[in-house]
């Protein structure tokens, strides 16, 4: 895989609403909220397991949205390529959002586990990208003019400004571990914006 | 004092090791906020912010400042004579010097008058050594060339100090001098001594019990602060978790800007020859 850029480093340098927010949401157990606890530690703890959990390859992740797309459904029939035929792309410009949700679980002594689910909305545009397709998986390629921004949220409202979000260049060239990032050969899950 | 000053500097100590050894994950986060409404923000992170180490060099320096000087006295001889290491001005006064401890020599100057002058002399003198006349009356004196630090009980001059061999010159030089001056007048010089002494201490003794109190009251908070985080990392637990592969994904429509490449290579088995 390729050690390209990161999701959590499209994260805002201060994540303090997440951390308060957190807190709003433990706190609605009566039990927590009447605890005495450090929420300082809490909050920080919670902050630097967002950025864990967020510890993910960028680029494997918007590969996984191409993959879902029609267009390159047809490189998985076994037919038209033969095993160990390598293809060759070229994708026009274009925009990629995609939206996940990370959890984090927190269990506070002897309290029920409060469930913290925040949206993490990546959006990518690209002047231009080849992929390679070896046996139906994308294995890698070279983008061209990129970049990615990121929003986090929680519960539909957004947890930083728009100004606080970083705008990052995507690396030019980007390979993923063997086999790649398999191609979908169903229908295609992937929302076509006009 | 002295309690106090060991007392102040201990707990000042105490509260940089405590500060110090913090463990890392324990100091307040970058990105905690000041107030957010519950009663149990005053637990999570600001501590108490005291510049101890200023409040420490004044009280040190006030410690190191010299008392003020009291008037002169009108007799202006008597300065080189009682210092040390200083020769003394009066030429009939360096000759016994010389002698060192020749305490023999100086006895049998008359007493009398040479007291009357150097009580009259000594009296105002307000010396750094004077502070030192506790600790030094405790032992019996030995080249001390100061005739204010002459305890009150002090015989005269020929009985009290005994010609020292092992002693190092410099001190030495001045003892015959103080002793024929100071010898027969103890009793009036004493309040002279102890006096600026008395008037320090209650200076000193306030501002080092706040500090001492300042430094308890950040010690036991730091201390708190420690507990209540403890606590909360042994019942903490997080377990975050994402699926990459759910989630919804939006793109513009797609299509080639070139033609698809394929590659197809194979070796095949060519014609031997030979």
């Amino acid at each position: 895989m390729a050690d390209g850029l990161k999701l959590n480093a499209l994260l805002p340098e201060r994540l303090d609403n997440v951390g308060e927010r957190a807190r709003e949401e433990l706190c609605e157990n009566k039990d927590v909220g009447g605890m005495k606890l450090a929420w300082g530690y809490i909050e920080t703890e919670v902050s630097d397991a967002l950025g864990q959990v967020l510890d993910c390859d960028l680029m494997e992740l918007l590969a996984k949205g191409w993959a879902a797309t029609e267009l390159l459904s047809e490189f998985t029939d076994s037919v038209k390529h033969s095993p160990g035929e390598r293809s060759v792309v070229e994708i026009g410009a274009h925009e990629v959002s995609r939206e996940l949700k990370p959890v984090i679980a927190v269990t506070i002594g002897a309290c029920p586990c409060v469930e913290l689910e925040f949206g993490f909305t990546v959006s990518a545009s690209f002047g231009g990208v080849q992929l390679s397709i070896v046996d139906g998986h994308i294995t890698g390629g070279r983008a061209g003019d990129a970049w990615a921004t990121a929003q986090l949220s929680c519960q539909g409202v957004p947890l930083h400004d728009a100004a606080e979000t970083r705008k990052l260049p995507i690396p030019a060239a980007f390979e993923f571990d063997a086999p790649g990032v398999p191609i979908s050969a169903v229908a295609p899950r992937v929302d076509l914006q006009a | 004092m002295r309690l106090l000053i060991g007392l102040a500097f201990a707990a000042v100590a105490s509260t940089a090791v405590l500060a110090q050894s913090q463990p890392a994950s324990g100091t307040p986060p970058a990105g905690q906020s000041a107030g957010s409404g519950s009663s149990s923000d005053t637990n999570s992170g600001a501590g108490v912010s005291v510049d101890v180490g200023s409040l420490v060099k004044g009280l040190i320096k006030s410690v190191r400042k010299p008392p003020k000087p009291a008037p002169q006295p009108p007799v202006g001889t008597f300065t080189p004579a009682v210092s040390a290491g200083a020769l003394p001005a009066d030429p009939a006064l360096a000759e016994p010097a010389a002698a060192s401890v020749a305490t023999p020599a100086i006895s049998p100057l008359p007493p009398a008058p040479k007291a009357s002058t150097a009580t009259t002399i000594l009296e105002p003198r307000p010396s750094p050594k004077a502070t030192y006349v506790p600790a030094a009356s405790e032992t019996p004196p030995r080249n001390r060339a100061d005739p204010a630090i002459e305890p009150g009980p002090q015989p005269a001059p020929t009985d009290a100090t005994p010609p020292q061999p092992s002693q190092s010159a410099p001190p030495v030089v001045a003892v015959p001098i103080q002793h024929s001056q100071v010898g027969p007048a103890p009793s009036a010089r004493a309040p002279a001594r102890v006096t600026p002494v008395r008037g320090e201490s209650p200076s000193l003794v306030w501002p080092l019990a706040i500090l001492a109190l300042i430094a308890a009251a950040t010690a036991g908070s730091i201390v708190r602060r420690r507990r209540l985080l403890s606590r909360t990392r042994a019942a903490l637990t997080l377990s975050p978790r994402l699926d990459t592969s759910a989630g919804i994904c939006r793109t513009t429509p797609l299509g080639f800007a070139a033609p698809p490449i394929s590659i197809r290579a194979r070796l095949e088995p060519g014609t031997a020859h030979g």
